[in-house]
């Protein structure tokens, strides 16, 4: 059963004769123990989708069901979801048991039920020993771990974040992504999970949504995303460093750029129409080695640890090249690219349509 | 007199202004409200930002103890505070000209009888209540320019004085154009002050628009009068809001 | 240049010191006045301000005389329950205003809220007169009509400050709330108000002594009526400023001073550092 579905959801507005559309027409279906990610760029719009969900704005076009039911007209509280909200909103006038307890609190749930989930919630998130602090004394992962047991003691069945590892270190970061994958896998619930880090969505999604410009560019398996996006802007979004985009030619059977050219690949013969492109491909899957077709030359070279990034400028364009640092390369060094053709992606040069999925 | 009769109100009201300003006492009352407001701002804030420089020095030893002890003319209630000046004020009995002025070599104030006595009682008393105000106002934004500033000019060669009137003032402007504004419109509407110590005497040398109004109801109740001169301060109190918050954009966070 | 520096130093302090002596005189000499026993300001003497007997006559016959129908002790129970009231009431006006002007879309904000600041230029001096007409109207010259007329006055300012504190608390913070099942103005009560806390301490300080201080509203409206008495017309009455003729003795009127002061000091210093603690909580607005 779908258990959350968007139909043509729309939200505008209007400030001092200015008129913002953030959302245009989002559609979504999601299905029971997902974990959906929305990812997008900051500020375009992914709080609001979490914020109507949840019934604490109204769209102003479109269709909210929750478990098969318009919820249009249920207000929060008799949507049965629970939410962790960016900043965790932890109250700081009680302690951590009493925050957690809220939700029950205000269900009337009696006192002896209320102490053995607390505690069973607190136990699953490793803060049982920190039932009897004040939110001052504690640490940012603590306070994120209280927000989400406070979440997760209502035993909703739909759970929304807004990007709660935001906040957190680099290093607790992790480790938190890995105990959420962990938790949502035992517990069972639908999360729908809102974050502008594409690592982040990559690791923790079993179904991605991105969010762009009003309208939900793609959704989808995150590893099908990510080998196939399905226009430019998906490809350049999912993936660090992003995916190299050139405007090229499509002449006879090569690929044209910056004067030089490549052959065209299989796949791609006889299915390509335009021949005005931009050629797609990821640097992780371009080499530098003497047998490569596309020369340049080394303008700046990131070394970080367990793999290099090396700018090669070729013509016009920057192209970047991911490998695991054997070799090391000097600016101003002459290279040669060679690319893995089974990975190029073309894209329409005016829509930035993947020209694979439209004749596909 | 029927307060819902508005049309009625109007005609008559009219003939109230002319009343005022026939009598002449609108040209008097103006010029003691700006005296009292001038004279009273003018010398408080001088005080006050003086005593701030003095404690702002990095030097200065106790200051907390200073502070504590200068803030208390402003911490004790003001109206109790005037009952205790108008006691001390009494001409010859007080404690004023009993004691501290002969002390001082300064003669005797008698404000029942000398208008310039009235204006120097009144001032120096709202001077006393209301400087700590001004010094704690003032202090806080000396403490607030960055030492790195004054350092700078030091490298830069510049002396104290150069120090004050290049960097001091320029960064207090907006403070002090605030504080001024907003006491200016406070002291203008200061009724206790006058009402308490001279009463506006001797005469009307002393009576601003507030205190004359008040009494016109309450003394004499020509209520239709003094409401009439309770507007027109009232005019002028929300002409100097509207600079205020013009000025200050202290509206900026509504929209 | 040495030298320069240690006449800065000496000016300074003798400057300070001078300031602290024309602070502290006053005080000191009314704290005098109320232990010594000079009947008015004529027999008081010099030799008072540093005496050798304390008195505590002026005290006791303060607390316990009666002054055609009120008492002091009573004026002061007057005010303390006028203060109370204005203060509970002025605590609600002044957070629903503040919160309503922080979070709800009300068309006109910008005027509304330009509008009230101006009113809050107005000291309740400024209103005495068309107030006292008013409340003289519906026959509402007593301690009713006195709430009524101080609460506004307050709240005004306590709302401003109340919107900058709440525009300052996350939505998030109410919102999970709601999610989690309480309605908007149970939130208001359970949440805001608790997280606003300073400026609900703040309001308290602020309108219970601006009640409690007030003379001239006071005067207008309750003077004929001197078991009505608020403690600061008993204070007026006192001083000797109401009917000299019939004045009590001065230093009963220095003792009452000091009995309504110092408590008020108190007061007035807490409220100090609540207003700092809350301007720097809401940083940058001045």
């Amino acid at each position: 059963m779908v258990h959350v579905k968007l139909e043509d959801i729309w939200k505008i507005y209007k400030e001092k004769k200015k008129t913002v559309e953030v959302l245009r027409g989002i559609n979504l279906e999601i299905e029971k123990r997902d974990f959906v990610v929305i990812l997008g760029p900051s500020g375009e719009g992914k709080t609001t989708i979490l914020r109507i969900i949840a019934g604490l704005l109204k769209q102003d076009k479109g269709h909210v069901y929750l478990r098969g039911k318009l919820a249009d007209d249920m207000s929060p509280k008799d949507r049965n979801v629970a939410m962790v909200p960016q900043n965790y909103a932890v109250y700081p006038f009680m302690n951590v048991f009493d925050n957690i307890a809220f939700p029950l609190k205000i269900e009337h749930v009696p006192k002896e039920e209320i102490r053995k989930r607390v505690l069973e919630v607190a136990e699953m998130l490793k803060i049982d020993n920190l039932l009897d602090r004040k939110p001052s004394q504690l640490s940012g992962g603590q306070l994120q771990r209280v927000a989400i047991a406070r979440a997760l003691v209502k035993n909703a069945d739909i759970i929304l974040m807004d990007e709660p590892l935001s906040n957190l270190d680099a290093q607790v970061r992790v480790l938190a992504r890995e105990e959420l994958k962990e938790l949502q896998q035992k517990l069972g619930p639908t999360i729908i999970y809102v974050t502008h880090d594409q690592a982040e969505a990559l690791s923790l999604a079993t179904k991605l949504a991105l969010l762009h410009d009003g309208k939900i560019q793609a959704y989808g398996d995150p590893l099908e995303l990510y080998r196939q996006p399905n226009n430019s802007w998906v490809a350049s979004f999912l993936g660090n460093p992003a995916m190299n985009l050139i405007r090229s030619e499509i002449v006879g059977e090569k690929i044209e750029f910056n004067g030089q050219a490549i052959p065209l690949p299989e796949k791609f013969k006889g299915i390509i129409k335009s021949n005005k492109v931009i050629l797609g491909i990821r640097p992780e899957n371009i080499e530098i080695s003497k047998d490569g077709d596309i020369e340049g030359v080394v303008e700046l070279v990131e070394e970080l640890g367990s793999f290099t990034i090396t700018h090669v400028r070729v013509g016009n364009d920057i192209i970047k090249v991911v490998d695991k640092a054997f070799i090391k390369r000097e600016k101003g060094e002459r290279v040669k690219l060679k690319f893995d053709y089974s990975r190029i992606e073309l894209f329409d040069a005016e829509s930035g349509v993947n020209l694979m999925i439209k004749n596909g | 007199m029927n307060l819902f009769h508005l049309f009625n109100y109007n005609i008559v009201g009219l003939k109230n202004y002319a009343i005022i300003f026939e009598c002449g006492y609108f040209w008097e009352l103006i010029k003691n409200t700006l005296i009292w407001t001038l004279g009273s701002l003018v010398t408080m804030m001088s005080l006050g930002f003086l005593l701030a420089l003095i404690l702002n020095q990095r030097d200065l030893k106790g200051k907390s103890i200073f502070y504590a002890f200068l803030i208390l003319p402003w911490a004790f209630p003001g109206f109790i505070s005037l009952l205790i000046w108008q006691g001390l004020w009494v001409d010859p009995y007080g404690m004023m000209n009993k004691l501290i002025l002969p002390m001082l070599h300064l003669p005797r104030i008698n404000s029942l009888i000398s208008t310039t006595d009235a204006w120097i009682e009144l001032i120096l008393t709202n001077d006393w209540l209301s400087f700590p105000y001004f010094m704690t106002v003032f202090y806080s934004s000396l403490q607030s320019i960055p030492h790195e500033l004054y350092d700078l000019a030091e490298l830069d060669g510049a002396g104290t004085l150069t120090k004050f009137f290049r960097i001091t003032l320029p960064s207090l402007k907006r403070t002090i154009a605030f504080v001024f504004i907003t006491s200016f419109v406070f002291t203008w509407n200061n009724f206790y002050p006058i009402f308490i110590l001279t009463g506006g005497g001797p005469g009307i040398s002393t009576e601003t628009f507030i205190v004359y109004a008040y009494q016109e109801a309450f003394d004499y109740s020509n209520f239709a009068l003094a409401s009439a001169w309770s507007v027109i301060s009232t005019i002028f109190v929300i002409i100097l809001g509207l600079i205020v918050i013009k000025y200050t954009h202290i509206l900026d966070s509504f929209s | 240049m040495k030298l320069f520096k240690y006449i800065r130093l000496a000016i300074s302090y003798v400057i300070l010191i001078f300031m602290i002596l024309f602070s502290v005189f006053p005080l000191y000499y009314i704290i005098m006045t109320s232990f010594s026993n000079a009947p008015n300001l004529i027999s008081l003497d010099v030799s008072d301000l540093f005496p050798k007997h304390i008195y505590f006559t002026a005290y006791r016959v303060l607390l316990t005389t009666n002054y055609y129908g009120g008492s002091f002790p009573l004026w002061i129970r007057n005010s303390l329950i006028l203060a109370s009231s204005t203060a509970l009431i002025s605590i609600l006006l002044a957070m629903l205003t503040g919160y309503a002007l922080s979070r709800l879309n009300i068309p006109a904000k910008k005027t509304l809220a330009a509008f009230i600041y101006i009113v809050t230029f107005f000291p309740y001096t400024a209103t005495a007169v068309p107030l006292y007409l008013m409340f003289a109207k519906f026959h509402m010259l007593n301690y009713i009509g006195l709430i009524i007329a101080y609460t506004p006055g307050t709240s005004i300012f306590a709302a401003f400050l109340a919107k900058l504190a709440i525009d300052s608390i996350p939505p998030s913070y109410e919102e999970i709330a709601m999610v989690d099942g309480l309605s908007r103005f149970q939130v208001f009560l359970r949440i805001v108000m608790r997280l606003a806390l300073p400026i609900v301490a703040l309001t308290a300080i602020l309108s219970f002594s601006g009640a409690y201080l007030d003379f001239a509203l006071a005067y207008a409206f309750l003077l004929p009526h001197i078991s009505d008495w608020t403690a600061t017309i008993g204070l007026y009455y006192a001083a000797g400023l109401l009917n000299y003729a019939s004045a009590p003795a001065y230093n009963l009127f220095a003792a009452g001073s000091v009995i309504m002061g110092i408590p008020l000091t108190a007061l007035f210093i807490a409220s100090q550092r609540m207003m700092t603690r809350a301007y720097s909580t809401l940083a940058g607005v001045k």
